[in-house]
């Protein structure tokens, strides 16, 4: 029987065997196959060792701070500000943590309990029911062959933090696009009868047209029933209000009192008082996030600011209401630094943005 | 050829240019073990940390390669198990009497063997350089020599050959030219 010490170099003999195997095209087992020894590849890829080691080397900073203390505070008072930290000078480690744009990536919780960080890597997933893979596409079932069909409900949950986003493909083929801060929870068979989910956040759906099957966004207690359609539905906690703005096709918004029909081009809105109605819009604005852009008409520099600090975590503040309240209409790519935002709106709306770590604090320019 | 000895001397002594290729090494693949025992990969990353600064913080020395790759792997498969131990408890006390499935330390050791594998191809494939690099990945993927050749738009001669160079400077890094030579002496002694 091997032991801890001898997986190092029994592994060297395995891996000779192995590279023999995929030279010579002979795979001895499951192992030396090419799909498996790939698939295993991708999943140590994921992992970045280079900023791993330099977390590392932050948290040894704090922690041999204590014994330089006294020397740093002779010089510091001497103007070196930066040569007693720790190793030594290493100036990427003292940049303050940098502000980046969204990316694909998102939490997957499954019914059995199991957790799963997910991103633009290639994975494969296997439960007990199917393989749920992941590629560049998004998220998307394999059902095995011998599963039976079954009626219950069991749900899985696919969270996008704050400067994420995320696609899906749902078991009967329509496509989920998921915003920062958002949370879908959908089953992996649609049970007979309904095709239901329920959202918070800000998601685009395409459904794929099933007339005996209605499918049903629930969302904060509302529901959107649709048939086969292209529509957004934005419900942030924070901002108090569901929109759902409607691209093509048709849909029925069901909310605790009253309920709406929406034609193509038109977005309803249920305050938190709950009123309910509609109106025509230009549905670009709200839809261009998910093809990669911020596009802003006549908006509010706060509201702005709600969306876009979704999208690169961060916090901002006003100093001063008049800020707030400055206009913008412009657009730009998402995949864009957060310098390019900062200035557009600085050079536009006459305001300075003062950034400090993933804190931004916007002022009027006097 | 990747100096072991030198690397353990480097690394005992907390160099940093060590434990960069500590973490280049063994990182992903601890992750991944840690992924493979918990049945999910999420906070897998911070187990490992956890080792990694506990080694940094330790004066624990290392004599080998061989006793430091034992450590790590068995410090995750700790970490791990504790974890386990946690959620099954936490399952029982709710009334929850299904617990996950826990791998056993020979289990373990299997796995982390594999593991180890995985570890030693992604470096040698990361040192092959451009079309070389590029013909290996899509080899491993699963590509006959024909695909390979349409998708690069080279010759399928050019394939074989860089095929069979990517495994010649394979080999020659992992010192397996000498291995094969002395296998084929001394096998007439066994």
């Amino acid at each position: 029987m091997n032991t801890w010490n001898d997986i190092y170099d029994y592994s060297d003999k395995i891996f000779r065997q192995v590279l023999e195997q995929i030279e010579e095209e002979k795979p001895v087992n499951e192992f030396s196959s090419p799909e498996i020894l790939n698939g295993r590849l991708q999943e140590q890829l994921q992992y970045d060792s280079f900023s791993a080691y330099r977390k590392l080397k932050k948290h040894r900073r704090r922690h041999t701070v204590r014994w330089y203390g006294v020397a740093a505070g002779i010089m510091l008072f001497l103007g070196l500000t930066w040569g007693w930290l720790g190793q030594g000078p290493d100036s990427e480690d003292l940049l303050t943590e940098t502000i980046c744009p969204g990316n694909k990536k998102a939490v997957l919780a499954l019914a059995d309990g199991s957790v799963w960080y997910v991103g633009d890597t290639v994975m494969t997933i296997t439960t007990a029911r199917e393989n749920i893979c992941i590629d560049s596409n998004g998220l998307f079932f394999r059902t095995p062959k011998e599963v039976v069909q079954c009626d219950d409900d069991t749900y899985h949950f696919l969270t996008v933090p704050r400067g994420g986003e995320f696609t899906m493909t749902l078991s009967d083929g329509s496509r989920v696009w998921l915003n920062a801060e958002s949370e879908l929870r959908f089953p992996l068979q649609f049970a007979s009868g309904r095709r239901k989910v329920f959202l918070t956040g800000e998601a685009y759906f395409e459904v794929e047209k099933d007339t005996e099957h209605p499918f049903i966004v629930e969302v904060n207690g509302s529901e959107i029933e649709v048939l086969g359609t292209g529509f957004n539905v934005r419900s942030y906690r924070n901002e108090g209000r569901v929109v759902t703005t409607l691209a093509e096709g048709n849909v029925c918004f069901r909310s605790a009192d009253s309920r709406i029909l929406l034609e193509p081009g038109e977005q309803s809105i249920l305050n938190e008082d709950g009123v309910l109605w509609k109106q025509k819009v230009d549905i670009y604005p709200y839809i261009a996030w998910k093809d990669g852009r911020f596009v802003f008409r006549k908006q509010r520099l706060e509201d702005i600011m709600t969306t876009v600090g979704r999208w690169y975590n961060v916090e901002v503040r006003f100093k001063d209401e008049e800020s707030k309240n400055i206009t913008f209409s412009g657009g730009m790519m998402r995949y864009e630094g957060f310098e390019v935002f900062v200035k557009m709106i600085e050079a536009i709306g006459s305001v300075k943005c003062n950034i400090e770590g993933t804190t931004v604090c916007v002022a009027k320019n006097k | 050829m990747f100096d072991s000895e030198r690397f353990i001397v480097e690394l005992n002594r907390k160099k940093d240019t060590a434990w960069l290729r500590l973490y280049e090494e063994f990182y992903p693949a601890l992750c991944a073990y840690a992924a493979r025992l918990l049945h999910e990969n999420a906070g897998v990353e911070d187990i490992v940390q956890e080792c990694m600064i506990g080694l940094w913080h330790s004066s624990l020395h290392f004599n080998n390669v061989r006793a430091l790759a034992g450590w790590l792997y068995k410090a995750v498969y700790s970490r791990a198990l504790n974890l386990l131990r946690d959620r099954n408890n936490a399952r029982r006390l709710l009334g929850n009497y299904t617990s996950e499935f826990i791998y056993s330390e020979e289990m373990a050791i299997e796995l982390a063997i594999e593991e180890s594998v995985i570890a030693k191809l992604r470096l040698v494939l990361a040192e092959l350089s451009g079309q070389q690099r590029n013909v290996m990945n899509l080899s491993l993927e699963g590509y006959k020599v024909r695909e390979i050749a349409s998708i690069l738009g080279i010759s399928e001669n050019t394939v074989k050959m860089q095929k069979k160079r990517a495994y010649a400077m394979i080999r020659e890094r992992m010192g397996m030219v000498w291995g094969v030579l002395l296998a084929t002496i001394f096998s007439d002694f066994f």
